[in-house]
């Protein structure tokens, strides 16, 4: 089979998939490094975060980051499938965290709160539009600084529908989290690459290692006061 | 001759001056007396007779009467950052920006649970927090909550007013704060939060007017100061941020430098589609314009738009930069030094006409020693009717353009050849001509063999012609903004002007649209006060209505300024509407007031300005008795408003832009009487505006007949003294013969034409010449559909009779059966 076809064929069946023949994306001569060795970590060794979240040599970090967030949109939609079933847009009205905080979906031009099922996918699609935006992301191999702070607010947002879950569907959030370890790593990448601070964590996870990172990344340059 | 044109007469802005040039100059006169009457009230919108005004109004002229000396005044850019963010608050918001402070200690204990918060001693981490927490509160469903955070944010930006008594600290304080904001990435979400609150601000407020928000603080029943409090607060924040950040100051760090890049690029970059922050603010303005959002505090608009076109377009340094770079990139050389032209009139100009007098004056009239005359110029059009002329006087043919080079001149006498070497010396090439010939031999192409150049006669290479291109890969800011504006640019453009018509002092005022929501209160509101409170809010207006004609002047003044260098097709499309939307004469409208009152306007009350107010918060009584005594009539004798001067330039530059070499527009000018306003305007005495002021005069003398110059002999010797010479032309002694109607409607028709080619070339847009053709065979002008997907779906694919018996077959026994062993990459090898 030809080494540069990388990908699951069509009708293949779920044993088969990604049985393709060992190799080292880093080395690989494509614009999809980044995403390839991603993608085959996140196979390989599902439950070693930190090596996960570590920005390889060789790759920008913008870079690294950018195809992280596109990874969690990718794999957070198997989470709303998963919610379809029990979040109901007559008995989650609004799109509600931890608190009485109800939130307004940011993708349409007249503000409005959608139910929560809603919003989550709206969320998503949201996410998935900025990510693709050729204007702000043109290229697959570097990213320019001014677009990652679109990043940060797409990261809060998303960080919300594991917050929605984690709250009012527990059930679901333990099954999906016990299998992808997706909060986890979301948390963790979010405060290592400076996305989310710590305060703004509502979700617990197992905070002794971040807090760790969070101390060695304790800034501050800019700080002139 | 009319104006009127297909697809904006509906939108001009004023009619008045609809049907203008054929009919009679009854019309006209109504039109300047109209004007002058208006500009004996005092031009406020609250308008009862009120002593104060009376007397400030009487001390202003008579104190401004007589100015023996040349203006100090300096234009630049803009005024001191300091100035710049007074304006843009009105007097009347200073409660709400005094309750930011609360509204961030609120927030701010409650995310850090400490008894009293101050910004400066937080860590650099819990400030990033604080911010991000306030961010994310931006989209919370809960609308206080959200003005609540929103104020925290401005609070911050405005450096901290609440920590600290000292001006010049909090100077300080604010731009690190901004600078602080900008890094942790505030402005491409508050962009985003503004696109969505401007539209809600309004929608709710016309949804939701009667039963559903009776118990809101925030009213939404008629356009008031309260209906939009969120849209004001996010442009608040954004325009600080703006402003702190584009300033170039000495002793900067890499941070700050790091960052302006940055907001250089954000202020490019889309929001949420395709739009940026300038695109958004426009069509924020249009939408107040058309009545569709009648509550947008239309002056922060224009102020922010300004600052996010200074900013990413630069201002006039960088033009001259630019304009530099472009030509030399083009191989042009010799830039003829614009700024030499601030040479100060002779004094005579000033004084009363006596005919005895003048002609004294007039023989004493000399060459102006003070600074190096300025180059005179000649255009390539110029020199070549002078050799058509010459050489149908010698030779009695023309040989074309193409003897320019040189080699059949030799026939000619030796004097001739002289005088062609001086004016080779003289001859000026603008960038504009370049791009137009480009342009004429982009049309020529064939479409599908780009790389032949077509033969069309122009005395420039193609080389030099492919250096002027538009550059497709890196598009500049400029670039960047025409494309985005080019849908709607009619409209921008109209409402532009509509709002500088409603801020123009000789208007009539039933006609426009009311600018003043966010500085007045309601008229119920008004009846309540005291004489003196309501003198105050008198005072308020008037600045605000300063500060809106700032604002629209010196955006036009830059798009122009900026398109031209561009591309002049651009500048022409834009002028092209400008004028169609009749801004000749509401300029001349606008300098058709007392223009020594204008400049010499005095209405701020030192202790009510931006950071003033906050450090030093005014007691009523202090206030009361500000706006009592005569403090503010009184000042330093002659205090010249810089706002106020600065608009005046841009607009009278504006004016010149438009009808630079454009004979039907200086036809306008001379309808409209326009040498009477200017000769008004040559009172002020700055060598700026005069210089532009009579620019406009000698494009329009030969129009103005014998007898006006006659009369005006100290005008014709200044502008001869002080205005570039044209080799070759004749504006002093020459009658137009070609001044016929009809030329000037087909020169405008064939530049409109010439612009819609340009946009039909270049950015898609619908090419009116060819819709006609469009609508009888609509397919050839349509791209080739090649998605698999419609095309099959739309075309009925015959499939011939083996295929559809055996297809079947084929499927089990290739895909089924065989399964993934099936070799499919070989199959497409073959």
């Amino acid at each position: 089979m030809a080494e540069s076809f990388l990908r699951n064929r069509r009708g293949s069946k779920k044993e088969d998939l990604y049985l393709w023949r060992q190799y080292n994306a880093l080395e690989l001569d494509t614009v999809l490094t980044a995403q390839l060795y991603l993608q085959e970590m996140i196979r390989e060794q599902p439950n070693d975060i930190d090596k996960m979240i570590e920005c390889p040599n060789g790759v920008e970090e913008n870079l690294w980051v950018y195809e992280h967030m596109r990874q969690i949109c990718l794999q957070l939609n198997a989470l709303s499938v998963h919610l379809q079933s029990c979040c109901i847009p007559t008995q989650c009205v609004n799109m509600q965290a931890d608190g009485d905080e109800v939130y307004l979906c940011a993708v349409h031009k007249k503000p409005k709160e959608c139910s929560a099922i809603d919003y989550i996918l709206h969320t998503l699609d949201g996410s998935c539009s900025i990510l693709n935006n050729t204007k702000l992301f043109p290229s697959r191999v570097t990213v320019k600084s001014g677009s990652m702070q679109r990043l940060e607010s797409t990261a809060r947002r998303l960080y919300r529908i594991f917050g929605h879950a984690y709250y009012r569907h527990r059930e679901v959030f333990d099954k999906y989290e016990s299998q992808t370890k997706m909060c986890l790593r979301f948390t963790k990448f979010a405060l290592k690459y400076d996305l989310l601070t710590m305060d703004s964590l509502t979700i617990p996870v197992e905070i002794s290692s971040i807090i760790k990172q969070e101390n060695n990344n304790e800034d501050d340059v800019t700080d002139k006061n | 001759m009319s104006y009127q044109s297909d697809d904006v007469s509906n939108d001009t802005v004023d009619s008045y001056s609809a049907q203008h040039l054929d009919n009679s100059s009854v019309q006209e006169a109504n039109f300047l007396d109209d004007g002058g009457s208006a500009a004996q009230q005092s031009h406020s919108e609250i308008n009862s007779i009120d002593p104060y005004a009376l007397k400030e109004v009487v001390q202003r002229i008579r104190g401004a009467e007589e100015p023996e000396t040349d203006l100090e005044f300096c234009y630049s850019d803009s005024e001191s950052c300091q100035e710049e963010l007074s304006q843009f608050y009105s007097y009347f918001e200073q409660e709400e920006v005094l309750s930011c402070k609360g509204a961030f200690l609120s927030v701010a204990s409650s995310r850090l649970s400490g008894p009293t918060v101050n910004w400066c001693q937080l860590s650099a981490s819990q400030k990033k927090d604080m911010v991000q927490f306030l961010l994310d509160n931006l989209d919370n469903a809960n609308r206080p909550k959200r003005i609540r955070a929103l104020q925290a944010l401005l609070y911050v930006a405005q450096g901290c007013w609440g920590e600290t008594c000292s001006q010049e600290e909090l100077r300080i304080r604010a731009k690190t704060n901004c600078f602080r904001l900008l890094a942790i990435g505030v402005l491409p979400f508050l962009c985003e939060h503004l696109s969505r609150v401007a539209e809600h601000d309004a929608y709710e407020m016309l949804s939701d007017s009667q039963d559903k928000l009776e118990d809101d603080q925030y009213g939404y029943n008629e356009p008031t100061f309260q209906s939009n409090p969120e849209t004001r607060c996010c442009l608040d924040v954004l325009y600080h941020l703006v402003e702190e950040c584009r300033r170039v100051e000495e002793g900067e760090g890499e941070f700050e430098i790091e960052n302006r890049q940055r907001l250089y690029q954000e202020l490019a970059d889309p929001m949420t589609g395709e739009e940026n922050l300038a695109t958004l603010l426009f069509s924020m303005l249009l939408r107040f314009c058309n009545g569709s959002a009648p509550s947008l505090p239309v002056k922060k608009v224009l102020l922010l738009l300004w600052k996010v076109i200074l900013t990413s377009l630069g201002g006039t340094e960088e033009l001259d930069k630019k304009k530099r770079a472009a030509r030399e990139g083009v191989g042009l050389v010799g830039h003829f030094d614009e700024s030499r032209l601030a040479v100060p009139l002779p004094d005579f100009i000033l004084q009363p006409r006596d005919p005895d007098e003048l002609a004294r004056e007039g023989s004493r009239v000399r060459p102006n020693e003070d600074g190096p005359q300025l180059m005179p110029k000649i255009r390539r059009t110029e020199m070549e009717a002078f050799l058509e002329m010459v050489q149908s006087r010698f030779v009695g043919f023309k040989c074309g353009p193409a003897a320019l080079g040189g080699e059949l001149l030799g026939d000619l006498p030796e004097a001739i050849h002289d005088s062609l070497k001086v004016l080779e010396q003289h001859l000026y090439i603008p960038l504009s001509e370049l791009q137009i010939e480009r342009e004429k031999y982009l049309q020529l192409i064939p479409p599908l063999s780009p790389n032949l150049f077509p033969k069309v006669t122009t005395p420039y290479s193609k080389q030099q012609l492919d250096l002027c291109r538009l550059a497709p890969s890196f598009p500049s800011p400029t670039e960047l903004l025409y494309e985005q504006l080019l849908p709607q640019l009619p409209q921008f453009m109209i409402a532009l002007l509509k709002v500088l018509l409603a801020a123009t002092p000789t208007k009539n005022k039933t006609e426009s649209l009311n600018i003043y929501i966010d500085v007045c209160p309601s008229e119920s509101q008004v009846n309540a006060m005291s004489n003196i409170e309501r003198r105050r809010v008198e005072l308020d207006v008037h600045r605000y209505t300063e500060v809106v004609v700032k604002g629209v002047s010196s955006i036009l003044f830059l798009l122009l300024k900026h398109f031209k260098l561009n591309h002049v097709y651009q500048f022409e499309f834009v002028c092209h509407h400008l004028v169609f939307a009749n801004c000749i004469p509401l300029i001349l409208k606008f300098f058709n007031q007392n223009l020594l009152q204008f400049i010499y306007s005095k209405s701020f009350i030192n202790s009510l300005e931006y950071p003033a107010c906050l450090l030093y918060p005014p007691k009523l009584e202090e206030e009361l008795e500000l706006g009592d005594g005569d403090e503010i009539e009184e000042g330093e004798g002659n205090y010249l408003s810089w706002r106020n001067m600065f608009s005046c330039i841009n607009l009278l530059r504006v004016l010149q832009k438009l009808t630079k070499w454009k004979p039907s527009r200086t036809m306008v000018l001379v309808a409209f009487k326009s040498a009477q306003i200017l000769k008004k305007v040559l009172k002020i005495r700055h060598p700026l505006i005069q210089a532009y002021a009579l620019k406009l005069l000698k494009m329009q003398t030969r129009y103005l007949g014998r007898n006006w110059r006659r009369n005006n002999m100290k005008i014709m010797s200044s502008i001869y003294q002080s205005v570039r010479h044209h080799l070759h032309d004749d504006w002093a002694y020459g009658n137009d013969l070609n001044a016929r109607p009809c030329d000037f409607q087909s020169l405008e028709m064939s530049l409109k034409q010439e612009c819609d080619q340009f946009n039909h070339w270049h950015y898609g847009l619908g090419n009116p010449s060819l819709q006609n053709i469009e609508d009888s065979t609509p397919d050839e002008f349509v791209a080739a559909d090649t998605n698999p997907v419609s095309v099959l779906a739309e075309a009925k694919t015959e499939y011939d009779e083996g295929f559809l018996e055996n297809w079947e077959k084929w499927v089990k026994e290739e895909v089924v059966t065989a399964g993934p062993t099936s070799r499919w990459d070989n199959l497409l090898s073959y």
